[in-house]
């Protein structure tokens, strides 16, 4: 099981990257299956190109699915309470994206979060602001 | 506009899948026994999970269909969510998805879509997605 990441939760502090694998076909065929978006830019190399991509992209929600990794290593379990993303550059396969955060702020029980994804050359690809309680999710149940 | 509404089990083995696809090892997301230890009522649903449940909506592309738009020129843009309560493993869950906009930008080249569902479980509001992607109209053949 992985460790969790006890994040000092102070303005201004940065979460641990979390570097991911390299994306290849096969990551965008998993994701494909689980996530029900079986669009063929995605899977389909002649689509892709047709529609003007030099070979298929990987999926927005799969580097959003990634950077939530970062929001679930919190230390203990948060509540992601809201999160939203703009998607504002495409990840090649082949691509190797780091998922970063830092914390923003602190209000009373909310912490908030930037988090985005970039690339090895340093192209964000993902960019948003993350809310978690900092109540341990299990106490609310 | 309103579209089709629809309802989805949460089950477990979707939930580890769909963790194990985005290399999520965390046993709350795979061992009941884990989830238990965290007081947790069953497998917890990683951030965008509830993404992927709404893609089994009916007609996926139903609104896109509509504008006559192939899935092949889509780009998504924008994606949130607000969670008000926590989702489980074992859980009914009711979608109720709705399109709110669409808009043109650079004299028509591009399109907008924005959509919203929101998500009731036993008839209480568990969570609501927001989701934009643009029409790359110039290039649709």
């Amino acid at each position: 099981m992985t460790e969790r990441v006890a994040a000092p939760l102070e303005v201004g502090a940065e979460l641990t990257p979390l570097r991911l694998p390299v994306i290849t076909r096969e990551t965008l065929a998993a994701f494909a299956a689980v996530s029900g978006d079986r669009n063929p830019l995605h899977l389909d190399p002649d689509v892709a190109r047709a529609a003007g991509e030099v070979d298929v992209i990987a999926h927005g929600m799969l580097s959003m699915a990634y950077a939530g990794r970062l929001l679930t290593s919190l230390s203990p379990p948060r509540r992601v309470e809201s999160w939203r993303v703009r998607f504002v550059a495409k990840t090649p396969l082949g691509a190797r994206p780091t998922c970063r955060g830092r914390v923003t702020d602190i209000r009373g029980e909310v912490v908030v979060l930037d988090i985005w994804v970039e690339l090895e050359d340093g192209t964000v690809t993902t960019r948003g602001e993350a809310r978690c309680s900092l109540v341990p999710e299990g106490n609310e149940v | 506009m309103k579209l089709p509404g629809f309802s989805v089990a949460v089950e477990r083995d979707e939930v580890s899948s769909f963790a194990r696809a985005i290399g999520e090892n965390r046993g709350e997301y795979h061992d009941i026994e884990a989830a238990h230890a965290l007081r947790l009522p069953d497998l917890a649903t990683p951030p965008t999970f509830l993404f992927a449940l709404e893609f089994r909506r009916p007609q996926p592309y139903l609104a896109l269909e509509l504008l006559g738009a192939p899935v092949s020129a889509i780009l998504h843009a924008e994606q949130g969510f607000d969670h008000q309560h926590p989702t489980y493993a074992g859980d009914r869950l009711d979608f109720f998805p709705q399109v709110d906009d669409y808009y043109e930008k650079a004299a028509g080249r591009l399109g907008f879509l924005r959509r919203r569902t929101d998500i009731v479980r036993d008839g209480q509001t568990v969570a609501r997605l927001s989701n934009l992607v643009a029409i790359r109209w110039d290039r649709v053949a």
